[in-house]
């Protein structure tokens, strides 16, 4: 029995010896597709970067449909105290583990998202009130500045669509923005919203025909999740420049862009999830803007795509890809 | 209050346990209080450091700024093209805008905004560098400053410039301590100007503190420290959360804590077990012997703990082993048989003192002697008796044996109860003896008082004769006749008076006078013989309260038979002195004195030296003596005479007094 006892303490000794330096966090990710992994991304890298690296993450991918994403979202509410923190791809995303979750218990960190007041993630962006916070891409914001640079390089085409989701009032707010620029620059911004991907190669295919020569993407999550699988794909096929938010998606193949990466972002998130881990209330993280914009074109892919434009605009450029 | 030593025990270990946890509780205080004073400290000297550079780098952005516009210009970029350049190459710059020499606003491009705010006409002659803090729709503080655009020493014009402070301001404190670290930058009054990240923020005013204080930023608790420019234009505050701070004593601190927890919990409960362990069977015994005590002794004990209890309760029962073990030792000393121990062995290992002063043996001679030793065989081991068995101890003793067995915490033991009937046979012997004597006392007393009356006529008959006869012959014969009648006369006189039963009543008298009356009695036989009767006495006039008749009956006898002692012109002394409370008087004569082995002799009845004794005044005298009290002893060597010591007891006198 003392021999028993004796080795229990000794055991004990040993095992209170052996504890870890860090503790190990959980975190959940919550993205509405692959189109988001870019920011995942960058978060991860980020994370190594500021020395933390005992980390269990847990994905949670919605396969860009906004069934499956309530249904994760449920999920992720549900087991939300799991967490130490709920990482999500965009503003969708923080909108369906809030609406799933009433009151948040675990923090909830935005890679990278837009209109988060219009989304109502916050009142106020300097400190957030319901427990999100997380980097505000102003992708919505810099629809103006995207529809002046877009006019610059191609002033011959007046006639452009944007694909948004009505469903959601930040998309539509982004819309509006777009159409409002394209008035001041004498572009002409129809928003068209696709059901499925029949109806996206229907609609590039037939928009030439209705004198739509371009497609400038908006912050929408189908958009984003689309672009390079089919929007892209389709857009060349056709020869229709498109124009992107992110200067990342030139090296996938868009041919020009402007805004700011999602890796950068995911990278900035990163950031404020350290701040949370560390025991930071997070009303005391604010949400942050993403680094300046950057505008990039993929000669490669423009030229490719055979459809003219101002090449005099090219000083402007600040990341050629060929 | 009572508290038990098991209580008291775990109350000290739970103390001793407390000793790490206070010790660990003042090192955490005394370390966290070094650690941050120690960051306080560096946090002081980062902060310093990073003021006087915010000039500096401030005017690398402007150098920047001015050799880009001077590059462009000459590459023959418009201005909104090295203004787009410019936004996108110098960190933070995001917009900028060009004015004529005359200060009209004439083009700008910004990264964010397609219609920048800027005035369409300033008054920027002379201007140089920084000229004002203004802020974004995000309420993001932004500065502006002026770049000159001079071409072949011609002025063309300015480029105002809007600096992002807080891209700025991270190029600027790039390498921080560590990522947690915040430095902000702000003005005199504290009004935030960049943070170390791109965080919206509304315009916060923050006091300047420096110590631990809950920052109004970060909402936690911050070490802070605030450095100021020589200027005092700008504020560098620095604030890492305390957490942070702490973490590696905190780190450090819950591994000892966990380790010494984990060894002092471990050695406690070991203690504490070992402790019950050990206590367990005191605690029982202690329960038996208490309750056995009460139950036993009676007697409650009343102490502090279980040792205590128990050492009461073994005091009390050593003490009460020791008054039975004396009880039984002096049963076992003093019991009127005497007794022998034997072991299995049957070797003697212990006797009484009756046995010893019975037999006149000491214990040394006995212990160890084997039974066969003492009585010439080895009894069986029952209880046996005999009612007269020789013993040889000193000497060959005749004892009444009881062999008893005793069978003690599995020893066998043999006793023997013994009882010395010696002196029984003796007694035996006497008592024939004397019912004998008392038998022929009787008839004695019978044949004097039958001869007395013959013993009357015959002496009548002989003094008639003596008187009257005229022959000398006749008158001769006729006193012998009467002085041998008298001699039976007086036998048988004497002889009455041993038989005779004691009578009379004691009355105060001075031996003195009684010795008087008796030496004046005696004097003229005395005188015939020519004997010298001297006596001295020591007391003064003390009384005795005796029976004065035996008294004379006594002293007649013992003086009567020291004349008859001495040779003729010799004396008898008579001494009368006080020894021991007791009256003594020593009658020594001269005569030849007695044997020692006839010494014991002259008190036997009908035993005399003397040619007419009848052998019965030295009896009579004792018998006397021993009815009052007293005694007659005698002393005697062979040629030097003897002295009769006659001893009788004042103790009467003294306790009714005259």
């Amino acid at each position: 029995m003392m021999k028993v006892l004796l080795g229990l303490l000794f055991s004990l000794l040993l095992l209170s010896c052996s504890e870890k330096d860090s503790k190990e966090y959980r975190i959940a990710v919550f993205i509405s597709g692959e189109g988001r992994m870019e920011k995942v991304r960058g978060f991860l890298d980020g994370m190594k970067d500021l020395g933390v690296e005992r980390v269990k993450y847990q994905y949670f991918k919605g396969n860009n449909t906004l069934s499956l994403m309530r249904e994760l979202a449920q999920e992720l509410a549900l087991n939300q105290e799991d967490y130490d923190l709920i990482i999500v791809g965009g503003s969708l995303e923080a909108y369906m583990v809030k609406s799933a979750s009433g009151k948040l218990k675990t923090p909830v960190v935005i890679l990278g998202g837009t209109s988060i007041k219009q989304w109502k993630l916050t009142k106020d962006l300097g400190r957030p009130s319901e427990g999100i916070t997380g980097v505000d891409n102003l992708n919505a914001e810099l629809m103006e500045k995207r529809v002046e640079l877009f006019s610059k390089m191609f002033p011959h085409i007046k006639k452009v669509l944007v694909f948004c989701n009505p469903q959601f009032e930040a998309s539509k707010n982004a819309t509006r923005i777009t159409i409002r620029a394209g008035k001041r620059f004498g572009v002409k911004v129809v928003p068209v919203s696709v059901r499925d991907v029949k109806e996206l190669e229907y609609i590039i295919s037939h928009m030439r025909e209705d004198g739509f020569k371009a497609i400038i993407i908006t912050p929408c999550f189908y958009t984003e999740n689309f672009l390079t699988s089919y929007i892209l794909h389709y857009a060349n096929f056709y020869q229709i420049p498109v124009f992107c938010h992110s200067p990342g998606l030139v090296k996938k193949g868009c041919h020009v862009a402007y805004g700011t990466s999602g890796y950068e972002q995911g990278y900035q998130a990163a950031h404020i999830a350290y701040k949370i881990l560390r025991g930071t209330p997070v009303e005391f993280v604010p949400f942050e803007r993403a680094y300046y914009p950057r505008l990039a074109v993929n000669e490669t892919a423009l030229t490719e795509l055979g459809v003219e434009y101002n090449r005099e605009f090219f000083t402007y450029i600040d990341e050629v890809v060929k | 209050m009572r508290l038990s030593l098991k209580f008291r025990v775990i109350v000290l270990l739970v103390l001793l346990t407390m000793i790490p946890v206070a010790l660990y509780v003042y090192h955490h205080s005394a370390m966290k209080e070094k650690i941050i004073e120690d960051r306080l400290r560096f946090d002081k000297l980062y902060a310093s450091s990073i003021v006087s550079r915010i000039e500096l780098f401030l005017e690398r952005v402007m150098s920047e700024t001015e050799s880009l516009v001077y590059l462009y210009r000459k590459l023959g970029f418009s201005e909104e093209e090295i203004i787009w350049r410019i936004t996108g190459q110098v960190r933070g710059v995001f917009e900028g805008a060009f004015y004529s020499p005359e200060g009209i606003l004439m083009g700008w491009a910004s990264r964010e905004r397609s219609q920048p705010k800027f005035e369409k006409f300033v008054n920027l002659k002379g201007k140089k560098g920084i000229i004002g803090i203004e802020y974004t729709e995000y309420k993001e503080p932004f500065l502006k400053f002026v770049v000159s655009d001079v071409e072949d020493g011609l002025l063309k014009g300015y480029f105002v410039f809007s600096l992002d402070l807080s891209l700025f301001w991270q190029s600027v404190v790039s390498a921080r301590p560590n990522p947690s670290v915040e430095v902000f930058l702000t003005d005199r009054e504290g009004n935030i100007l960049a943070f170390s990240d791109m965080r919206f923020s509304s315009r916060k005013r923050i006091p300047l503190k420096e110590g631990v204080y809950r920052s109004e930023v970060t909402g936690v608790d911050v070490v802070g420290v605030h450095s100021i420019s020589e200027d005092g234009k700008w504020v560098v505050v620095v604030e890492e959360p305390v957490s942070t701070v702490l973490e590696p004593l905190q780190g450090f601190q819950r591994k000892a804590m966990v380790a010494g927890s984990a060894f002092i919990l471990s050695g406690g409960l070991f203690a504490i077990l070992v402790f019950l362990r050990i206590f367990k069977p005191l605690e029982s015994l202690k329960n038996y012997v208490v309750s056995w005590e009460e139950k036993n002794i009676n007697k409650p004990i009343r102490a502090g703990d279980e040792v205590s209890e128990l050492s009461q309760a073994f005091e009390n029962l050593i003490r009460r082993l020791e008054e039975e073990r004396k009880l039984y030792f002096s049963l076992f000393e003093n019991t009127l048989d005497g007794i022998v121990v034997f072991n299995a062995e049957r070797r003697v290992i212990d006797v009484n003192r009756t046995i010893l002063e019975s037999f006149n043996v000491g214990r040394e001679e006995l212990i160890g002697r084997s039974m066969k030793e003492l009585i010439g065989e080895e009894l069986p081991l029952t209880s046996m008796f005999f009612s007269e068995k020789k013993l040889r101890l000193r000497e060959e003793v005749y004892c009444q044996l009881r062999q008893e067995i005793l069978r003690i915490e599995g020893n066998l033991y043999i006793l023997w109860r013994l009882r010395d009937v010696s002196q029984e046979k003796e007694l035996k012997v006497l008592l024939e003896q004397t019912a004998k004597l008392s038998l022929a006392g009787e008839i004695a007393c019978s044949i004097a008082h039958q001869i007395n009356n013959p013993l009357a006529s015959i002496m009548g008959y002989a003094e008639s004769i003596i008187l009257n006869t005229e022959d000398e012959n006749v008158g001769r014969k006729a006193e012998v006749i009467m002085r041998q009648a008298q001699k039976c006369a007086e036998t048988v006189r004497k002889l009455l008076d041993v038989g005779k039963p004691f009578e009379g009543k004691p009355e105060y008298v001075k031996p003195e006078n009684v010795t008087i009356d008796v030496i004046n009695m005696l004097s003229p036989k005395a005188k015939r013989k020519g004997v010298k009767i001297k006596f001295s006495s020591s007391l003064n006039g003390e009384r005795i309260f005796t029976f004065p008749w035996q008294i004379e009956q006594v002293l007649v006898n013992i003086i009567d038979n020291a004349i008859d002692a001495s040779p003729e012109n010799s004396s008898v002394e008579i001494k009368l002195d006080q020894l021991n409370g007791k009256v003594v008087w020593r009658v020594k004569d001269s005569g030849p004195g007695i044997p020692e082995e006839d010494l014991e002799k002259v008190f036997k009845p009908f035993y005399t030296t003397k040619t007419y004794g009848t052998g019965l005044g030295l009896p009579l005298a004792r018998r006397l003596m021993r009815n009052m009290g007293g005694d007659v002893r005698i002393e005697s060597e062979p040629g030097k005479g003897t002295t009769v010591e006659i001893y009788i007891s004042r103790r009467e006198d003294e306790d009714t007094g005259d």
